[in-house]
């Protein structure tokens, strides 16, 4: 039977069929398949990254490492109908965490009064943007996993269920993060402000 | 009474609700708000300046990826060669003294199918590197290697990298520490590269002459060593520096670590023609030595993989 899908939810299967489709051929190491994938996720996991870190040059390093994570982990991943971005937001995290931790160390080890929040380089030489800087900075002192909730919620638009299949998290756990995040955020803001 | 956040962009202001004192239901009125403010301010992120270089690892690194897969090594084997690729589709020139025969040819085959882009960045910090001999060169900038005490002025090509350990009198398997000043792709691949070895033990016997094949190799055209990097770190020392025992360092794989007492390859030197050959004794310059060393951090080593893994 043939099914000719109307509306969104139908536009939905269709894509996701797509991509489970084109997940496979980059599963066979089809450079194209990876092409594709890298042309339709990379500036969301740059996104991520520059979020996280603050410098674009390590956010463009950090973006093209989740992929080529996504190359050497492929073999394992399991496409079952949640978006590929997902997992890839999934290993942005985990790689951005180990680079601010190198970062920190770094600052602590070669600094007298080594700072707690990355050096944001990208908007420090134009006073115009200080208060952009004081949003990223504030979002820089939440805790790891409030800034992904963060990040993933509000800065990428992402929905729960999106949030839910790219952390690994229930949705009751990302609101309750959410709602503590925002709490902060809101302190760290009013301290600025 | 609400609560202003200014944020203000080049072009326009963005105001963040962040609470709303008195409003029935302040929490997910100023959720909503701020997801879209927070949209609109997203859209202000720096374009990716390293697209381009970003696609060209990934690219090398799925085709170095499917050439392992297909001479039936496995993932251990593919993931140094996702490495290793991505480090030379980027533009950062590697050659990997690998032990154990066949992956040498893996390696070897690999860079020789890469593209060479323009340089990226110099390195952040400084990375140890155990159980594989890496070299890694940044065109545009001062780049070092150290052994311990010495440092080693390096080419582009699998051919010099064979000369350099060799001058040195590093076996395969002595540890280099890689310096560099700038936060870079160069520091963050060299931290993969250094959590990860090749396995030995097997095609041993191939090894002397997978390593002389590859000091006979002709660099790339157009891959000669910048000026900046041939100055300033050379003398006229023709000592080799002492060769330093690998400190046991965890990563990844060290159960695979090759072994330091390794014979060291006997590659040709005899070629003078052979652009790029940098590692004459002279070149080998002494007494530059780093200072601290960020070794390969376990913690750091463990935490991606087995999230990812998780992910699956």
């Amino acid at each position: 039977m043939e099914v000719v899908s109307i509306g969104r939810a139908g536009v939905a299967v269709a894509a996701a069929d797509d991509e489970g489709a084109l997940i496979d051929r980059a599963r066979a190491m089809e450079a194209a398949a990876w092409d594709a994938l890298y042309s339709e996720h990379y500036r969301a996991i740059y996104r991520y990254a520059w979020f996280r870190v603050g410098d674009s040059a390590a956010a463009d390093a950090l973006a093209a490492e989740v992929f080529l994570e996504a190359v050497r982990g492929i073999g394992g991943y399991r496409y079952r109908g949640t978006s590929f971005r997902a997992w890839l937001y999934r290993i942005a995290h985990n790689l951005t965490a180990d680079y601010l931790r190198r970062s920190f160390k770094r600052a602590a080890h070669e600094s007298a009064e080594p700072s707690g929040t990355p050096a944001l380089t990208d908007v420090d030489f134009a006073p115009a943007l200080l208060a952009r800087r004081d949003l990223h900075e504030a979002v820089a002192r939440l805790t790891d996993d409030q800034q992904q909730i963060v990040i993933l919620r509000f800065f990428e638009g992402l929905s729960l269920a999106e949030v839910s299949a790219a952390t690994g998290r229930r949705e009751g756990a990302i609101k309750s993060l959410q709602h503590r995040a925002i709490g902060r955020l809101r302190a760290l803001l009013a301290e600025v402000d | 009474m609400w609560t202003f956040v200014r944020v203000c962009g080049e072009a326009e202001r963005l105001e963040l609700w962040l609470s709303g004192a008195g409003d029935p239901d302040p929490e997910l009125r100023s959720l909503g708000t701020v997801a879209a403010r927070c949209r609109e301010f997203a859209l202000e992120t720096p374009e990716p300046a390293g697209m381009a270089v970003g696609r060209a690892k990934v690219l090398a690194a799925v085709g170095a990826c499917s050439r392992a897969a297909a001479r039936g090594y496995g993932g251990r084997v593919r993931g140094a060669a996702v490495s290793l690729a991505a480090l030379a589709g980027g533009g950062l020139l590697v050659a990997a003294a690998a032990t154990g025969g066949d992956p040498v040819h893996l390696v070897r085959d690999t860079l020789e199918r890469l593209p060479i882009f323009a340089p990226a960045r110099p390195p952040a910090g400084e990375v140890t590197v155990e159980g594989i001999v890496i070299v890694v060169r940044d065109e545009g900038a001062a780049f070092d290697l150290l052994t311990e005490g010495g440092t080693i002025e390096v080419s582009t090509s699998g051919a010099t990298v064979w000369e350099a350990v060799s001058a040195a009198g590093l076996a395969e398997g002595a540890a280099l520490r890689v310096r560099g000043t700038r936060s870079g792709s160069t520091a963050i691949a060299a931290q993969r590269v250094a959590l990860i070895s090749i396995p030995s033990g097997t095609g041993r016997q191939r090894q002397s002459e997978d390593a002389t094949a590859a000091a006979r190799q002709q660099p790339a055209a157009g891959r000669t060593p910048s000026p900046a990097t041939r100055e300033g770190t050379l003398d006229s020392s023709p000592t080799p520096p002492p060769r330093r025992e690998p400190t046991p360092v965890p990563t990844r794989s060290s159960a695979a670590t090759p072994s330091a007492t390794r014979p060291p390859p006997t590659p040709d030197l005899s070629n003078p023609d052979r652009p790029g050959r940098s590692l004459s004794p002279e070149r080998v310059a002494s007494g530059s030595g780093g200072s601290r060393a960020e070794t390969a951090d376990p913690a750091v080593a463990s935490r991606a993989s087995p999230d990812v893994m998780g992910a699956r």
